[in-house]
């Protein structure tokens, strides 16, 4: 933890709102953003980070500093996150899309440059990570989104890092299944 | 057949490998054109997520605003051992208490529809500040007691005391049975709420801080049976059904909570009529009941005939119950 960030939870614990401000406001847009993608609903998200913050606040005193602040708070989301999924159950499954759009969620659309081909594959991607299990998927997420290590999505998570690197493997091999007819078209001929 | 371990090429990709390691993975993709085929796959996959959508929050710091200014508890070990600051203090997280009850008194007002089957009270509009309330609370009972609770202390807890004045204009003479005054150090007291769009049960509980946990630990094994919402402190169902799942994924810190500092804490739940008095006569036992007149009341067959009055047109059920839990310092010692 830095002096700055020591300095601010000393601030926080005297009763000063304002240093809490200046201590969340470094990760609460990307704190959104991650359990956005983890929740797949902007709403959730908000709500989530809203208890979040709530909880950090109300809960700082418990603070020990053995892992980092970032580590902890985001600890403290993940796990809001996933109660808040077991409690809602939102599902945006690929079926349902289809159900919903009568649209195959693989694009029928030709693809006609690479630019479009990519951007198809992230949509695809993006559905396709709804589809994870939540295990898989909040590893993907803390590892391509937020850009943790393994150790630290281990921290935040209380799993090894190898079972990070397990299921980040199992993960991606899922995802790389949805999207391998559009890696062939992209493939480069041999 | 790969020479390695496939989840080696996912670590390869996230830098995470030894440098033994990478060098054995870079020799097997010299040799396995499968096993290349995987690695650029896989990082393509990688480059796809750059183009994922990012979510930004409408208004982040008014949701930051909203967390650090909440009206709920202040957990502050040392102020609850800064001697010179205890007072203040008490009337800060009274003030506190008072705002927290008066969220959860909206939140069941709101829900408590005729046929409502809904859970109580959302934590995240539960954990409003009280100057975005605006229906007319319809429960006088606890506003009544909170207010005098106020006056006696001579609390002035800014914002709380506004809304305690609010609840006082709202207060009506529907209300009936007078409020026992217990010991100020322990006591419960009890309300009846006949009326529809109230709380069924109000239950206040005054006690020293190192008995906070074990009173919690007694309300909350019932409260898991139902839909619980904690308005006051949004972690403590969190942990305790966390606890009582054995969750994996458990914050370590959250495990120390209640065991420093002083909270003052507004707990709603549901329960049956026979959850209710089962746990009413666990108060008692762990004598959080002290009063045998009390004790008697909530017990008797007349009051478990009521609490299933009040169930009998809920769809549910279930009685809406909401515990005001004011700690007080312990007697015996500072809190470490």
């Amino acid at each position: 933890m830095s002096q700055d960030e020591h300095d601010l939870i000393r601030s926080i614990l005297a009763g000063s709102s304002e240093a809490f401000e200046r201590l969340i406001s470094p990760y609460s847009d990307r704190l959104f953003n991650t359990l956005a993608h983890i929740l797949r609903n902007a709403e959730a998200a908000e709500d989530v980070l809203q208890d979040a913050l709530l909880q950090a606040f109300v809960k700082l005193n418990t603070y020990q500093g053995k892992s980092s602040f970032y580590t902890w708070l985001y600890r403290i989301a993940v796990n809001l996150a996933f109660s808040y999924r077991r409690r809602e159950r939102p599902t945006i499954s690929m079926d349902s899309q289809k159900r919903e759009h009568g649209e195959e969620p693989h694009s029928t659309l030709e693809a006609v440059d690479a630019e479009s081909l990519r951007m198809e594959r992230a949509e695809i991607l993006h559905l396709a990570i709804g589809e994870l299990t939540e295990e898989f998927r909040t590893v993907i997420i803390l590892r391509e989104i937020e850009g943790c290590d393994y150790e630290t999505i281990g921290d935040i998570l209380a799993i090894s890092p190898g079972t990070v690197r397990s299921r980040i493997h199992r993960g991606r091999l899922q995802l790389r299944e949805k999207l391998i007819p559009l890696f062939k078209q992209n493939s480069p001929a041999t | 057949m790969s020479e390695i371990n496939e989840e080696l090429i996912s670590a390869y990709l996230d830098h995470e490998l030894s440098t033994e390691e990478r060098e054995l993975v870079e020799a097997a993709l010299a040799h396995d054109p499968k096993l290349r085929q995987l690695k650029d796959e896989l990082e393509m996959l990688q480059e796809d997520f750059g183009l994922l959508p990012v979510y930004h929050a409408l208004d982040i710091q008014q949701v930051i605003r909203k967390a650090a200014n909440q009206p709920t508890v202040q957990l502050t070990p040392k102020i609850s051992t800064n001697r010179g600051s205890s007072p203040s203090n008490k009337k800060r997280w009274l003030s506190a208490g008072v705002g927290i009850a008066a969220c959860l008194l909206l939140a069941v007002t709101l829900i408590n529809q005729p046929s409502d089957t809904e859970p109580l009270a959302m934590s995240d509009s539960v954990s409003s500040p009280p100057a975005e309330m605006n229906a007319p609370l319809k429960n006088p009972l606890v506003s009544r007691q909170m207010t005098m609770e106020l006056e006696e202390d001579g609390a002035m807890g800014g914002l709380a005391i506004q809304e305690a004045a609010e609840m006082e204009d709202a207060i009506s003479s529907e209300v009936s049975g007078p409020p026992k005054n217990d010991n100020a150090n322990a006591g419960v007291k009890v309300f009846s709420a006949p009326l529809q769009n109230k709380a069924d049960q109000t239950i206040r509980i005054t006690v020293e801080q190192k008995q906070l946990v074990r009173l919690l630990a007694t309300i909350e094994p019932t409260s898991k049976k139902s839909s619980v919402a904690n308005g006051g402190v949004p972690e403590l169902a969190q942990a305790r059904k966390s606890n009582a799942v054995n969750e994996v994924n458990q914050p370590k810190e959250l495990m120390l909570d209640f065991d420093e500092g002083l909270v003052d804490l507004a707990y709603a739940m549901e329960c049956t009529p026979e959850e209710l008095v089962s746990l009413m006569a666990e108060l008692q036992n762990a004598k959080y009941l002290p009063s045998s007149e009390n004790a008697d009341a909530v017990t008797n067959k007349k009051t478990r005939d009521h609490y299933k009055d009040q169930v009998k047109n809920k769809q549910s059920g279930k009685l809406q119950v909401l515990f005001l839990i004011t700690v007080k310092p312990d007697l015996e010692s500072d809190p470490k």
